[in-house]
């Protein structure tokens, strides 16, 4: 599905890679859980992936292959193309990543409206089904709320169901709970764990909370300023870290004990 | 606790009724504006003439209608050009940045740097004067005040997530600058073309007071203030209801701005 091979990237404001020589593979159908701590290049990664910084505000060497397409040497018109269309992204802060004017009908439907030639109704159509399979109560109510109409876990979900409506081959979640309460967050896991099991949409899952990344993603991927030091099963890298850095960062996980212990 | 917000109503108000005067004067009003009336010159305000005649007879009352209805036409030209010609640079040079951000926001200092009113004596005095002269002139000169607000709001809004997450749908350039941001620079672009009423009013009174813009016998506020000066003591009543057109035009369009702009900035809050 999505493969990265030897990826550093140097923002054009400051001198060092922020990503140094990062190799990745998203297979068909599997998350993969991008750990690391603030700072540590991940998000930086996914904007690249999906195509948001700027080709001129950046130096990318390596290869980006989407289905074996290079996002970053392809032309911009194949690039928006892919955007959308075979990838989707969600954001942290579900507060800020709805436009505030615009029905919420329109923002999950305007995948469909760039790319495709659905009708008005053909489109509300998807999008109500979109809805539904983020599992949104009453999608015909909500297509024609405002998004401050909405709580933050809805506007989470009308996120993903934007992101999901063209069925992506690959979704980036950039720490999609963070903003988020436990209980929203764990509803919230365990929609991307269908939406990847059912819908069979491979899942990029970038998050600095480990216990998180176990529950939803096979694979995990660690990194620690701007390199991969860890990178294999979700288990095993959990029961047996080989990383100095992997086993603190696990270390670090709050843990269920007995007080006089 | 919510405070009421005095200079909205009261702006709407003032703004509403005056705007209704000059419609309904573009229809109707008792005389014709240039109708004159040897026999009756200054006539003090009476039953016939509400608002009194001038020096040549004319019905004050259907002039200030009919100056009322010049001279916000003027403006309402004016703020066009200034609101057309700042969304095109104002969203481009925001939203794109670069070197022509660079160098139109400079040229956009330097010409803030001089009052506008000035730079529009030049250009009349330069183009001659007439009423769609002073229109472009002034348009032109608002264009820069205009372009840098709007570019504020498409600086502000370009890096938001939810336009980031329609540019990761593949949206083009103009579909997000028109369909995504545009809306929401709606608030600010509001108070700023209220505000701009104001100042387009004030400058048209100004020119055609100084005698550049619209020319006799039409009647236009700022005209009418220069006429009816020589009679001050004489008919007192003809500046007096001229000078309280202009102020309550004026004052209307800027409570009406600044009213804009603190509910803005309660929603923001």
């Amino acid at each position: 599905m999505l493969d990265i091979q030897n990826l550093t990237i140097t923002l054009n404001m400051s001198g060092d890679p922020v990503v140094r020589d990062v190799s990745l593979t998203v297979n068909d159908g599997e998350a993969l859980g991008l750990v690391g701590e603030s700072g540590s290049g991940k998000t930086v990664t996914a904007l690249t992936i999906a195509g948001l910084l700027p080709r001129r505000a950046m130096t990318a060497t390596g290869e980006i292959l989407l289905d074996g397409a290079d996002l970053l040497t392809c032309s911009r018109d194949a690039l928006r193309r892919h955007q959308g269309r075979d990838i989707g992204m969600i954001f942290q802060e579900p507060m800020t990543s709805l436009n505030p004017l615009m029905r919420v009908g329109k923002q999950v439907e305007e995948s469909i409206r760039i790319h495709t030639n659905a009708t008005k109704a053909q489109r509300r159509e998807r999008a109500l089904s979109a809805m539904a399979a983020a599992e949104l109560s009453d999608p015909e109510a909500i297509y024609d709320k405002y998004p401050h109409e909405l709580s933050g876990g809805m506007r989470q979900r009308v996120m993903i169901a934007a992101a999901i409506i063209t069925d992506p081959g690959l979704l980036i979640a950039d720490e999609p709970t963070t903003a988020l309460d436990v209980t929203i967050q764990a509803q919230i896991i365990a929609l991307l764990k269908r939406i990847n099991k059912e819908k069979g949409i491979s899942i990029l899952f970038i998050s600095h909370d480990l216990s998180v990344v176990r529950r939803l993603c096979t694979r995990v991927a660690v990194m620690q300023d701007g390199r991969i030091v860890e990178q294999g099963d979700v288990e095993d890298t959990f029961s047996n870290p080989k990383d100095p850095y992997t086993q603190k960062l696990i270390a670090s996980i709050p843990q269920r004990r007995k007080r006089n212990e | 606790m919510k405070k009421k917000n005095y200079n909205l109503i009261i702006g709407t108000v003032i703004t509403a009724l005056m705007v209704s005067l000059i419609l309904v004067g573009m229809i109707y009003t008792p005389y014709a504006p240039n109708e004159i009336d040897g026999m009756n010159k200054m006539a003090p305000p009476s039953v016939q003439h509400l608002l009194g005649t001038d020096n040549m007879g004319r019905d004050i009352f259907s002039r200030v209608l009919a100056g009322a209805g010049t001279t916000l036409l003027i403006a309402v030209c004016v703020v066009a050009i200034g609101v057309a010609g700042g969304l095109l640079l104002g969203a481009l040079t925001g939203y794109f940045g670069g070197w022509p951000d660079l160098i139109l926001m400079r040229v956009s200092d330097v010409l803030t740097a001089f009052p506008s009113f000035l730079l529009a004596l030049v250009v009349i005095s330069i183009a001659g004067s007439g009423k769609y002269k002073v229109i472009w002139a002034l348009g032109i000169l608002f264009i820069p005040s205009f372009s840098r607000m709007i570019r504020a709001e498409y600086v502000r809004c370009r890096d938001q997530d939810y336009v980031r997450s329609a540019r990761l749908m593949g949206a083009s350039h103009p579909r997000i600058m028109t369909a995504h941001i545009l809306p929401n620079t709606m608030p600010v672009l509001l108070s700023t073309i209220a505000i701009g009423f104001n100042n387009a009013v004030l400058a048209e009174a100004s020119m055609s007071y100084l005698g550049l813009g619209v020319q006799p016998p039409d009647a236009s506020l700022g005209r009418m203030l220069a006429e009816s000066q020589s009679y001050l003591f004489g008919a007192p009543w003809y500046a007096i209801s001229t000078g309280v057109a202009i102020v309550l035009l004026i004052l209307g369009f800027s409570l009406l701005g600044d009213g804009l702009s603190r509910r803005r900035a309660v929603y923001d809050a």
